[in-house]
């Protein structure tokens, strides 16, 4: 029995659940037959039909999920496409008289050209403003369609009566005609989920943040999901005004979106044949639910949604999980997926190994010394509050350099002006001789800083691998590609730099069940894995005890050297400063109160001042 | 336009911007304390509507007004802590397509009890004789209900303000939209606030339902009526804040009425009203009057 | 996932939810039992609005469905079969029109259909059943190109409503015979039915006094769809253009609430500006008392305008109300003559098949709930009914809701659409206009020239 459940986690099981539901999907028609022989009362005409509306379903479910499930973005404007599709293949039919399979073709170039134009606009907001942005558009999308904008959309009824070739007159010949599109339609998607394209995708949705300092430009990433998704929403389309023979406009509405969010929801957004499955389900359960409970309908399918989303929200795809941890909890045990990595991942790194590593570059031109970082009068301020105040800040090409000051000096600040997260006031950032100033983080990235932040910022659900190998794809400009396997690229880098730096063991655990620690860790050989010529850590040991911080800081000290790795770091414990650091800037309320070498530092009274002060403010806390 | 004509264009839209308002008031304050959009939020405004026609009919227009009133603000009140408690308090922490889901499946729900526990029949709701009858303005007739509904939601929207920046729950409220973990840190119960809020959101809609019930057929339908233009409303004026809802609702009001008027913008009258919304949320995402976001 | 004090409740809530779908399941469940006499049972389709912005109309014709079923049984069936009606609810929607008739036609072998409430629903329908030559019977939606535009044109179509055309030429002649009525101000919902029928009223209203003047313009005519429950705006027009009357094809809640409103702006709104509107049993029902008295109302069926010698509506009203404690609406007596229209021709055919039954419907004549017999005529195979004309005033409280003065029940054959204009328009001769585009009689040859 266990065999059984540790199998459903198993890669093979999710492929055999998938060539189980392919020939299904495939045998649907014969099996109607059948039906129909055995059971006098039911229609294998209507099972067929009701078969192609599953496809379509499918289809528009598993476009919006590259939204929803791949990248994080919910979408209003998905039936807007979806309605575009169609009408684009009517309105080729009757007033051109195209046929339905060439306008076949045209439909989704139309609604990529409607998704590229309104995701530029939707994408100027993020997360829930996004949301009700796509949601005013699609209401201004169906306003048009629904008033027959240009005379030419046939108003509220629509268009009806297209005329399909004879050969697809036949039910099942038109069932396997849908099938094939969308099971083409699904290979691309496939394709592109599992490429670099789709792991930039993958480390959006985990993180927005740190995707940009791995050198993915998100909001290009975004427009392009949103536009491939609106353009199989087109096929999708098409296909029912070929398969229905109309279009209208309350295809457009916002509320058609719930179809293919409820779809996605029931297989599981979290899977990719998830919402395909989860189609022919819902198909069918509607179909019953409707001939049965005509009444009741709408009572039913919200208790089913609400019950999916409080008691399964990963749908359909999860029910084997869900099942693990019932009869966990039946046998009072916890769950055995829970498993935390014990956090001294660290302590074992091996620092020769490390060094070895060919994917951290070295830095050819750093040892001459020469200006790499120059920061130059830089200002920032938030609402009253001048945070930074013209920063003056040269680093140098090979050296390692902290930056020190009390809580509230505005470190923080200076490093997200430095990378792009924040905009300056004033001032320029140049970076090897370029202006950065004010660039966005992924340009700043991929330029050549690379960055660890102060609270863990890794990429959750993602394993451990994954989250090195995706940071070193992003930031060598390879996450463009749609196709390929991410999974096997810098596979080997990626576990070589795990197993240096400690974390060898638990390369297909997701970083987020690991202990904080370790997630540090992975932090840390995220900023190394990018082989950038500048590293800015922020606070890089915070929350590690005394020994994993030595052991950190040593690797860090090592790899700098070795690698002659320009470092420019911010730290509070000051045994791991002057112990790194070969010079050091004391940053005060937004201000650079001094420069020097540890040493000239450490002998500064005015630093003392100020660390005393923060000492004494400690003290009345 | 003659000024007569722009003096009833102007007050038709002020009474509609006073619908709008009055039932779109607890969605903007329940999105910006529990940073939730309530899908359900337009079925609590639906069942009080029918608790209103139901007590109207039952106990005569003014006894019936107030009895639903009260009447109405507990039940409704009591399935908002339902809500809050059995449902949303599970998803604040997943992504809010979660919550749209889980509050969408609440509005299928609802809108099929109401339909099957008060038929598919529409129902009229006498106005109490207190806010009967209509008044003369140049030379062109007023309603007394409108003034009334005017007056209302100028009278919501003073006492939300007030609740959020004089009371101390209001304190905590406007803690929570800012930062309700640090509120959590400093001893406030946040679970029994966001309860607390999410009630005071139910009562507003209850209000909204009753208000309403005596100027529009009662109908199992009402709920999806004015769920969108509420978005619309809180996007314009900013999520979370009452007095950008108030705005939102003026500046939707009039565009609708204006825009109905003329014959070259008739037709996309309410598209105008999504046009702004787009216009609003890439210039200024966080609304007239909202705060932006981290 | 972690286990957490959550899980429990989530479990819970699941139970909560599952008891919920059983009982609400066990609330509809009860199979209906098969009287031995008959050979089979036979299903007649009908896709409705229970839910949505129709489900008022889809609730009294499902009901009345119903019980005309259980007449055409209880007379002993057709052809010897019991007659079953397959109700499923549309939602107002087309997609699930669409959904619901191929799965009647496909699944359930219904051997009829009766036409869902809107034009846009009844436009998507119609070709799923003309390629299943399944009869389908109109007695809602009805517009007129459902049955004259030559895209639309199904042999299997037949119309037992009064037409737009019939509905708005009648309205238009009512008010230019109205003398003291110069400017017109109109109100409509923008789509299909509402533009048509808007249409023909303008038209035969300028036919029939070339003086008066819609004083509106035409880009205003229509409200936007999904229509605003405040109606201030219109009231607002109205009161601002003065008009000496206001017509109107809004119905449903919309006609609730702009009546409604109207009253509350003005207790006299409507003695200053009359109002002619389509109506019905359940506007005026809605209302009660509150529907003002003094209105102009056209209406397809009112039980009480037809019930005078009509011992067969007499006995309907009083079964019905048996049976739902509610009057019969005009939708839900219309619903009725389409089950038993469809009995006696399949009866006569005696047998199911489309072609057959049709040729016993096609150019017969049928008896009406209506007091009168009706024929469909060859081409656009609509019915010559009548429709009900009068002004609405005090029923002396013999039902609890206005009813009609001065009645007159227009005859069909006064109303019907004229064979030239028909074949016009079906063979494509006439042109396109108006905003939203539609098929305009007015600007077919015969009725310009």
């Amino acid at each position: 029995m266990i065999a059984v459940l540790r199998l459903t986690r198993d890669a093979r099981f999710r492929w055999a659940v998938a060539a189980l539901f392919i020939a299904f999907a495939a045998a649907i028609p014969p099996l109607a037959g059948l039906n129909e022989l055995a059971n006098p009362d039911a229609s294998a005409k209507f099972e067929i039909f009701l078969g192609t509306e599953a496809l379509v379903l499918a289809l528009w479910a598993v476009s919006y999920n590259l939204m929803l499930g791949y990248s994080g973005m919910v979408s209003f404007a998905h039936a807007a496409y979806y309605g575009i599709g169609a009408y684009t293949v009517a309105l080729l039919f009757q007033k051109l008289h195209l046929p339905v399979l060439e306008g076949l073709l045209v439909a989704p170039l139309v609604t990529a050209v409607f998704g590229l134009v309104t995701g530029m606009i939707a994408l100027r907001a993020v997360r829930l403003y996004f949301s009700l942005l796509t949601l005013a558009i699609s209401q201004v999308l169906f306003s048009l369609a629904f008033n027959d904008a240009g005379g030419v959309t046939g108003g509220d009824n629509g268009v009806h009566g297209l005329a399909v070739p004879d050969a697809l007159n036949d039910y099942t010949t038109m069932y396997y005609f849908v099938g094939a599109v969308v099971a083409l339609s699904l290979a691309v998607m496939f394709i592109l989920t599992r490429s670099p394209f789709g792991a930039a995708l993958a480390a959006i949705r985990e993180n927005r943040e740190r995707a940009r300092s791995i050198g993915i430009n998100v909001r290009a990433y975004e427009l392009a999901v949103f536009t491939i998704a609106s353009t199989f929403a087109g096929v999708a389309g098409g296909l029912f005004a070929v398969f229905q023979q109309e279009a209208y406009p309350e295809m457009l509405y916002w509320t058609q979106n719930a179809q293919p969010v409820v779809i996605a929801l029931l297989g599981g957004i979290g899977s990719f044949l998830g919402p395909a499955i989860g189609a022919f389900v819902y198909t069918e359960l509607s179909n019953l639910l409707s001939t049965k409970f005509s009444n009741q309908f709408d009572v039913l399918l919200g208790a089913i949604v609400l019950a999916v989303v409080l008691v399964a929200p990963g749908g359909l795809a999860s029910l084997p999980r869900l099942f693990t941890t019932l009869r966990a909890r039946l046998r009072d045990q916890a769950a055995d997926e829970v498993v935390e990595s014990s956090g001294e991942s660290i302590e074992r790194a091996d620092l020769a190994r490390v060094v070895r590593i060919e994917a951290i570059h070295a830095d050819p031109i750093a040892e001459r010394g020469e200006p790499l970082l120059v920061v130059e009068g830089l200002s920032r301020s938030f609402g009253g509050l001048r945070a930074v105040q013209d920063v003056n800040l040269v680093v140098h090409a090979g050296d390692r350099h902290a930056v020190i000051g009390p809580n509230g000096a505005g470190k923080s600040t200076l490093f997200n002006l430095i990378t792009g997260r924040l905009r300056p006031d004033a001032g320029r950032v140049t970076f090897a001789g370029r202006d950065i100033t004010g660039r966005p983080p992924h340009v700043i990235a991929r330029a050549g800083i690379g960055r660890a932040f102060q609270i863990t910022m890794i990429f959750p659900k993602l394993t451990v691998r994954q989250n090195l190998q995706y940071a070193m794809l992003a930031h060598r400009g390879l996450t463009v590609r749609p196709f390929g396997l991410a999974d096997r690229m810098f596979r080997d880098e990626a576990m070589e730099l795990l197993e240096a730096v400690g974390l060898g063991r638990y390369p297909e655990l997701a970083a987020g069940q690991l202990s904080h620690g370790d997630q540090r860790a992975i932090e840390l050989a995220i900023s190394l894995a990018l082989g950038s010529r500048l590293v800015l850590l922020d606070e890089p040991t915070a929350g590690m005890s005394a020994f994993e911080t030595q052991k950190a800081m040593d690797l860090v000290r090592r790899v700098a050297q070795e690698k002659r790795l320009t470092l420019l770091f911010c730290e509070h414990d000051m045994e791991v400063v002057f112990g790194t650091a070969r010079t050091v800037t004391v940053m005060h309320m937004g201000r650079v109160l001094t420069q020097g070498t540890p040493d000239d530092v450490r002998g500064n009274p005015d630093v003392q001042k100020v660390y005393l002060g923060e000492l004494e403010e400690e003290a009345v806390v | 336009m003659t000024a007569s004509q722009l003096l009833l264009t102007t007050m038709g839209g002020l009474t509609n911007a006073a619908y709008l308002f009055i039932v779109s008031a607890g969605l903007s304050l329940v999105f910006g304390a529990l940073r939730v959009i309530n899908m359900a939020h337009g079925s609590l405004y639906m069942i009080a509507a029918f608790i209103a026609a139901v007590a109207a009919n039952a106990l005569g227009a003014g006894l019936g007004f107030w009895g639903g009133l009260v009447l109405a603000i507990a039940v409704t009140g009591a399935i908002g802590a339902l809500i809050e408690i059995v449902v949303l308090r599970r998803v604040y922490r997943e992504e809010h397509l979660v919550q749209l889901l889980g509050t969408y499946a609440l509005t299928l729900i609802i809108a099929g009890l109401v339909r099957l526990i008060f038929g598919p029949n529409l129902r009229n709701t006498p106005a109490p004789a207190l806010f009967s009858g209509n008044f003369h303005l140049a030379g062109d007739s007023y309603s007394v209900y409108s003034m009334f509904m005017i007056v209302a939601a100028i009278a919501i929207a003073a006492g939300v303000y007030a609740m959020l920046y004089r009371t101390p729950l209001g304190r905590n409220i406007r803690a929570a939209v800012s930062d309700s973990e640090l509120l959590s840190a400093s001893g406030v119960n946040v679970a029994r606030l966001f309860t607390t809020v999410f009630v005071i959101g139910a009562a507003l809609a209850a209000l909204g339902g009753v208000i309403v019930a005596p100027s529009q057929a009662v109908t199992a339908t009402m709920d999806a009526d004015v769920l969108v233009l509420a978005f619309a409303i809180s996007v314009i004026g900013g999520l979370g804040s009452i007095v950008g809802s108030a705005v939102g609702s003026v500046i939707v009001g009039l565009v609708i009425s204006f825009g109905l008027q003329n014959g070259s913008t008739n037709q996309f009258a309410l598209a105008f009203v999504f046009i702004i919304m787009v216009a609003v949320l890439v210039i200024r995402p966080w609304g007239l009057f909202g705060t932006a976001e981290q | 996932m972690n286990p957490s004090p959550g899980t429990r409740m989530r479990w819970a809530i699941a139970a909560l939810a599952t008891l919920a779908l059983v009982a609400a399941c066990g609330g509809a469940g009860g199979s209906t039992q098969g009287a031995t006499s008959f050979k089979g049972t036979k299903k007649i389709g009908l896709s409705i609005a229970i839910t949505g912005q129709s489900q008022l109309y889809g609730h009294a014709i499902s009901q009345s469905v119903k019980l005309a079923a259980d007449e055409v049984n209880s007379r002993g069936g057709v052809n010897g079969y019991k007659v079953e009606a397959d109700i499923q609810d549309d939602g107002t929607l087309v997609d699930k029109a669409v959904e619901n008739t191929r799965q009647m036609v496909l699944q359930d072998s219904v051997v009829a259909m009766l036409g869902p409430v809107t034009t846009a629903q009844c436009t998507g329908v119609s070709p799923i059943v003309k390629q299943n030559k399944i009869i389908e019977i109109a007695a809602t939606c009805n517009s007129y190109q459902l049955t004259t535009e030559p895209d639309l044109i199904n042999p299997y179509w037949v119309s037992i409503v009064p037409n737009t055309y019939m509905e708005g030429t009648s309205a238009g002649t009512l008010v230019g015979r109205l003398a003291n009525v110069k400017k017109v101000f109109v109100v409509s919902p923008r789509y299909l039915f509402g533009v048509s029928e808007t249409n023909a009223f303008v038209a035969s209203l300028k036919r029939a006094n070339p003086s008066a003047e819609i004083i509106n313009p035409e880009s205003t005519w229509y409200v936007p769809f999904p229509t605003n429950p405040r109606w201030d705006s219109t009231i607002a027009a109205i009161q601002a253009a003065k008009p000496d009357l206001v017509y109107s094809n809004i119905f449903a809640a919309d006609q609730i609430n702009f009546v409604k409103q109207a009253l509350q702006v003005d207790p006299d709104f409507f003695k200053k500006y009359p109002l002619t509107t389509l109506s019905s049993v359940d506007e005026l029902n809605t209302l009660g008392a509150q529907y003002p008295l003094g209105m102009h109302l056209y209406m397809r069926a009112p039980f009480f305008a037809l019930n005078t010698n009509n011992s067969r509506m007499d006995a309907f009203i009083k079964s019905y109300r048996d049976r739902y404690n509610e009057y019969p609406s005009d939708w839900a007596v219309m619903d009725y003559d389409a089950v038993m229209m469809w009995a006696k021709a399949a009866n006569a055919a005696g047998t199911f098949d489309g072609d057959k039954v049709l040729k016993q419907i096609v150019g017969k004549s049928f008896s009406s709930l209506r007091g009168y017999n009706f024929t469909i005529r060859a081409g656009d195979q609509q019915a010559n009914v009548g429709e009900t004309v009068g002004t609405t005033g005090d029923s002396a409280g013999k039902y609890p809701f206005p009813v009609l003065k001065d009645i007159v029940n227009l005859k069909g054959d006064d109303i019907l659409m004229p064979t030239t204009l028909m074949n016009e328009l079906r063979s494509g001769q006439c042109e396109k206009g108006g905003n939203p585009t539609t098929t305009d009689f007015a600007l077919c040859p015969s009725w310009k020239g």
